[in-house]
């Protein structure tokens, strides 16, 4: 498969990424050889696979009650925020 | 007043001081912080824990409240964590004392340490070469002997593969021994916390420290401790399955020669060699590259610049992020991101994502086959010693380099390097592979190597 850059700026779009026109060309290269490489899982037998092995080992896992409790970090976990108006994050508009 | 806490920490900050310019093994060194916790240590007397007074460094992809957490990314360049890592918090409780954090591809993503938005790391052993990565940092503080141990990552071989470079100890655990809270994460399905450390009892110490179920990671799992590791290493009558698929082209002549050595000083100990075949292995990079992308592009879409971290500004929402995602990620970064989007994107997830998962169960069964014959699988860790820095520009070479590593991974299984001897003058690391939750025995079968092959410092 060959990865042009009309892909790539599609790419770009879905992950919220800006690529200057020759990192696009470079990205559009490396992933046409990568694909090209795993091509190759193609070639392996059809056949469905069992479930994984964890699961087959019947490993139960638990979640911690969900429950509110009081966070006493607040503070420093907003310390380092770009940007605040004291109490919540400030973000440019959505359209400006 | 100075005690023993002190007197370890001050060591481990002098050998800093004296190596780490050159080698570049942390992204930063709490100097003062270090110091005060062991005074702290010194004035209470014994603390009693299993690792009271001995200096730790912490890969820079795990938490440290009020220590400066990057994960080798210019977009974390500036976060203070306010919370530690649950794997951090079990080292300072059984006394350990956090000196520093340590060098990384950025977001643990490459094989060498090139790929940190800040510097490269260099391999003791010759520093022209890498010291491997993602943990590259970590390896390097324990090989150059600054402290003791490290805690590191591994998603595909990021504690192992460096393990081998530098000549040390590295431990996988099985997925789900040791909490991820805390792991500014990659692929969560294949992230998994673990030690790299000078020698196995040591390594072997630190695991279980900070091993155990914790409920603010459900991916943790609640199982018996890992049994302590005896004072002589018994492998008599142990079945040790040795692939084929790993000794096969592409493989250095004189690693294979030291692998296979180590595994002749095993049988000479009583083990048993039995050829087996992992058949799906030649699929692993394919297939760990796609899920590891995958799982990528879905956890770096927290970082908006937003609530931390680096921001650019721009003229409505969506272009911030753009900016600063654009300007904040390097690009190996950028590039997995958008592999990892393309093997999700309409029209290409049955064709990419869903068979790389299929070949992932493919991996395990192989494994769970081979696992009902024998009790450990040993491998070369690598298939070269370590690389020149620079000689790996083009990815898919550098992805390649991984492919024994990646198989346990993709699996969820313990695995571990140790050190098995030189090729010319640098080191040659044995892969040791054990059933899900089986650390004891991959540890057991690690002390009796060492006993045959002991290790050593890079560095006066």
């Amino acid at each position: 498969m060959i990865v042009d850059d009309a892909l790539v700026l599609r790419l770009e779009r879905l992950a919220a990424l800006s690529l200057e026109p020759e990192e696009r060309t470079r990205v559009a290269a490396d992933l046409t050889r990568f694909l090209g490489y795993v091509a190759e899982l193609g070639e392996s037998e059809a056949a469905a696979p069992a479930p994984h092995a964890a699961e087959d080992a019947g490993i139960v896992q638990t979640l911690r009650p969900d429950t509110v409790a009081p966070f006493a970090g607040r503070a420093e976990a907003m310390a380092g925020a770009p940007e605040l108006d004291g109490t919540a994050f400030l973000v440019p508009r959505f359209n400006p | 007043m100075s005690g023993p806490a002190t007197a370890n920490v001050t060591e481990a900050l002098a050998r800093i001081a004296a190596h780490d310019e050159a080698l570049g093994a942390f992204l930063a060194v709490d100097r003062e912080g270090a110091l005060a916790a062991a005074r702290a240590l010194d004035v209470e007397g014994d603390h009693g824990g299993p690792l009271t007074g001995v200096p730790v460094a912490v890969k820079d992809a795990l938490c440290t409240r009020g220590l400066r957490t990057t994960a080798g990314s210019k977009l974390l360049a500036g976060y203070v964590p306010p919370y530690d890592a649950t794997a951090v918090a079990r080292l300072r409780s059984a006394g350990a004392i956090i000196v520093g954090k340590t060098n990384l591809d950025e977001f643990s993503m490459g094989s060498s340490t090139e790929h940190s938005a800040f510097h490269p790391s260099r391999n003791p052993w010759d520093p022209t070469r890498a010291p491997g990565g993602s943990s590259g940092g970590s390896a390097v503080a324990v090989a150059a002997r600054m402290t003791p141990a490290a805690l590191g990552s591994d998603t595909g071989g990021s504690i192992r593969q460096p393990a081998s470079f530098t000549g040390i100890v590295g431990i996988k655990p099985t997925y789900g021994r040791v909490s991820r809270y805390g792991l500014v994460a990659f692929a969560s399905s294949l992230d998994q916390v673990g030690v790299l450390a000078a020698d196995v009892a040591t390594a072997d110490t630190v695991l279980r420290v900070i091993s155990g179920k914790d409920p603010m990671d459900a991916t943790s799992v609640e199982m018996p401790p890992i049994a302590p590791l005896a004072k002589e290493s018994d492998v008599y009558g142990l079945r040790i399955g040795v692939p084929a698929e790993y000794f096969a082209e592409g493989l250095d002549p004189q690693v294979e020669t030291r692998v296979r050595e180590a595994l002749r000083a095993l049988e000479a100990r009583g083990a048993v060699c039995v050829p087996v075949s992992l058949p799906s292995t030649r699929y692993a990079v394919a297939t760990y590259y796609i899920v590891a992308s995958a799982e990528a592009s879905s956890n770096l879409s927290r970082f908006d610049g937003v609530r931390y971290g680096a921001r650019v500004a721009g003229e409505s929402l969506h272009e911030m992020y753009e900016r600063t995602r654009s300007r904040g990620f390097g690009a190996e970064v950028k590039r997995r991101i958008l592999l990892g989007t393309f093997v999700l994107s309409a029209g290409y997830y049955d064709a990419y994502y869903k068979k790389a998962m299929d070949q992932r169960r493919r991996i395990a069964q192989d494994f769970a086959q081979v696992f009902r014959e024998v009790d450990v699988v040993c491998t070369p860790t690598t298939p070269t010693t370590a690389f020149r820095l620079g000689e790996k520009s083009d990815p898919l070479s550098m992805y390649l380099a991984d492919i024994y590593t990646l198989p346990a991974s993709l699996a969820g299984l313990p695995a571990l390097s140790v050190p098995c001897g030189f090729a010319g003058a640098l080191p040659v690391g044995l892969q040791v592979i054990g059933r899900p939750w089986d650390e004891a025995t991959i540890l057991r079968v690690a002390a009796a190597t060492e006993g045959d092959f002991p290790a050593r410092g890079a560095l006066p």
